[in-house]
């Protein structure tokens, strides 16, 4: 897998980069590093560039990475001999056992530049338990000039005999003007404060849903959800549509309006939207539907996010959560 | 570019570097060798990230190059080449041309630069051995190092230098391997490190019983082998070997001398009746002699009597047969030396005359 070389923390990590190079000046680094935070923060993107700080022969005054060096060329080769990775083979399987017995079995070895020895486990929460119960007595006490990162986004998932073993870095939202602004660097200047206020205000997060196409479908999708609730189409057809696409994307899309539905519903001048630019029709889908609903939705909603990762029907999925919306409508008509 | 070589000159080197490339890699520039030609001399080099060997070969070639090649697959062609081919490497860009007659073949490349060499040694200590010393040295302990134990400082062959005598020790907890050897190094020269167990596996398949020299450097992190035109270069453990003097008995009263080879294909026989997991068998010392005893889960049972030297009082005791049956095959001698206290203490075992390899295995209650 490449890795994009880009050693400078994000702007928003700048405490966050401080606190670990004093540690690291004061010769005070932790063995293990636990980073946490929602997704989009660029978690990896952090745990990269202080790899590379921690490889680089002569990194400048700030821990950044000199790119130069030989430690650094063969960072971005990907080539690496000190820095290994240990994810799923395929994204959203777990992390088995043998990927971490492997790797436990050469952590005595030596460092082969002579410096750290760094080990990137993400998303940690993909260990098997098995998985981080064989890992728990090298993380702790790994030989010296270890330094082991774990990211997740969901600590709580991590056993507890993992998460005693690590210092917790837990990474914050950004300011939604740094953000802002970051981001605007990024793709332009347009709808930065929209996709931000999509993206739950993660950087990252909200550069990735900057694709016109992605907008356009979540308009579209949007307007069949109007429609089951009105009535005027067929949810069995609508959600053999949403199966097209990335189903974690749309069900908080889904999730999303509901939500702000509700908000609306309670009260209509509420200015912390997650969809600010559908006020109007999401205002309307609110008046028509009662509270107790609303809420058993979104219940519906949240319980399917968290079944995505198992063996499930996609198309059963949206079915049972659609259905409901114009049965409820045939309910009150008939 | 161009470089002219034939399959006699370059098989040889390529095979023996080759055979550190892993199967199945995590990083696929590791399934590449590294070829640096310098004035004539192609440096060929191959790297698991554990152990890394480099060869040379001379070529007909000008000026310098850095690249590297597929493996296996260069190997597999340069085998299947017909013994008296020449061989044309011709390398534009990207691209490697491999002609031969009427064969030709187009390999792609990885940038050289992207290769982990590991850095020339800024070694802290450096000395030499003839070849056949450090070969016996290697040979008559690492088969008692530990395989895939937690432990892992034992998962190695520890090389120890102290007061002029270099030493290598194996332990895995049950038996412990030592040797030593007088190689006239400077006294002043004290080092302990634990080489890991490929590292030991590799060099046993490169050293030869020859006298030249091999010089040896040691620093934090590598130990490296220049032997002949070849160098070999490993990681350490980064561990802390046990306090392996303090397992060897010293104050064992009961001395028995005995034919090696006898004993061991008594042990031989005996041992197909033991049992296949514990491998216990158990020995019964008398005045000059000796009873072998195994059973197995079966109720099947072999037993053998044998003549020894043995002036004590009667003593029982159990041992992993394999254990011994390792230790007798590296013994060299014609007659060798148990040293036993009673049927809780361990065994050292010696050759008759010199003890510059000492064995000890722990006994087995049966």
């Amino acid at each position: 897998m490449s890795e994009v070389y880009t050693p400078i923390p994000l702007p928003w990590q700048r405490a966050d980069w401080e606190l670990i190079q004093r540690t690291r000046r004061s010769d005070r680094l932790p063995h293990a590093l636990l980073l946490t935070g929602a997704e989009g923060l660029g978690k990896r993107h952090f745990a990269d560039a202080l790899a590379a700080s921690l490889l680089c022969i002569s990194p400048d005054s700030d821990g950044v990475s000199c790119g130069k060096c030989r430690g650094c060329d063969l960072l971005r080769a990907g080539t690496h001999p000190d820095l290994k990775y240990l994810r799923p083979d395929e994204p959203g399987k777990a992390i088995g056992i043998d990927t971490i017995r492997e790797f436990t079995a050469n952590e005595s070895l030596t460092a082969q530049a002579g410096g750290y020895k760094i080990v990137i486990i993400e998303p940690a929460d993909a260990m098997s338990r098995s998985a981080a119960n064989s890992l728990l007595k090298t993380l702790e006490e790994p030989v010296d000039w270890t330094f082991i990162i774990l990211i997740t986004a969901q600590p709580g998932v991590l056993p507890a005999t993992i998460r005693s073993r690590c210092r917790l870095l837990q990474m914050r939202l950004p300011a939604r003007t740094v953000a802002e602004h970051w981001l605007s660097g990024e793709i332009g200047q347009k709808e930065t404060s929209l996709l931000l206020a999509l993206a739950a205000g993660a950087p990252l997060k909200a550069r990735a849903l900057a694709d016109p196409g992605l907008l356009a479908l979540r308009i579209k999708l949007l307007g069949e959800f109007a429609a089951i609730i009105e009535g005027k189409t067929d949810p069995v057809a609508v959600a053999a549509n949403w199966t097209k696409s990335d189903p974690s994307l749309i069900l908080g899309w889904y999730s999303s309006w509901l939500t702000d539905c509700l908000r609306l519903k309670t009260d209509p001048n509420c200015d912390d939207l997650i969809n600010p630019d559908q006020r109007e029709q999401l205002q309307s889908i609110g008046k028509s539907l009662e509270f107790k609903r609303l809420f058993g939705y979104i219940d519906d909603a949240n319980q399917a996010l968290l079944a995505l990762s198992s063996q499930l029907n996609q198309q059963m999925m949206f079915e049972s959560l659609l259905l409901p919306l114009s049965v409820r409508h045939l309910g009150n008509s008939g | 570019m161009k470089i002219i070589t034939t399959k006699a000159a370059i098989l040889d080197p390529l095979q023996q570097v080759g055979g550190v490339v892993e199967r199945r890699q995590t990083l696929p520039i590791l399934a590449n060798l590294l070829l640096n030609l310098r004035s004539k001399s192609l440096l060929i080099t191959a790297t698991d990230l554990e152990v890394e060997m480099k060869t040379s070969t001379q070529v007909e070639a000008n000026g310098e190059l850095d690249i590297t090649l597929p493996a296996r697959k260069l190997i597999d062609i340069c085998r299947a080449l017909p013994d008296e081919a020449v061989i044309n490497i011709n390398i534009e860009g990207e691209r490697v041309t491999i002609v031969s007659g009427p064969s030709r073949f187009t390999l792609g490349t990885l940038p050289a630069k992207d290769y982990p060499v590991i850095e020339p040694i800024t070694s802290s200590h450096s000395f030499s051995v003839p070849e056949n010393r450090l070969k016996a040295l290697i040979e008559k302990t690492y088969f008692a190092m530990a395989q895939q134990d937690v432990r892992y400082y034992l998962n190695g062959l520890l090389l120890e230098i102290k007061e002029g005598i270099i030493r290598t020790v194996a332990t895995d907890g049950h038996r412990l391997a030592t040797s030593e050897s007088d190689c006239q190094i400077d006294n002043s020269l004290e080092l302990q490190v634990i080489i890991p167990r490929k590292a030991i596996l590799e060099l046993s398949k490169l050293l030869e019983d020859t006298k030249d020299s091999v010089l040896v450097e040691v620093s934090t992190n590598h130990i490296r082998f220049n032997i002949r035109s070849t160098i070999f270069t490993s990681k350490l453990i980064d561990g802390k070997f046990p306090d392996y003097q303090r397992v060897i008995p010293t104050n064992s009263d009961k001395t028995v001398i005995a034919n090696r080879e006898t004993l061991r294909n008594a042990l031989q026989r005996t041992s197909i009746l033991s049992n296949e997991k514990y491998r216990g068998i158990c020995f019964k010392f008398t005045k000059n002699s000796l009873e072998l005893l195994a059973h197995n889960p079966e109720q099947e049972e072999a037993k053998e009597e044998l003549q020894i030297e043995y002036q004590g009082d009667d003593l029982t005791i159990g041992f992993n047969v394999s254990y011994l049956i390792e230790v007798l095959n590296v013994l060299e001698t014609k007659e060798i030396k148990l040293m036993l206290s009673d049927s809780n203490s361990s065994c050292l075992i010696e050759d008759e005359k010199t003890s510059n390899s000492r064995y000890v295995i722990m006994p087995m209650r049966l």
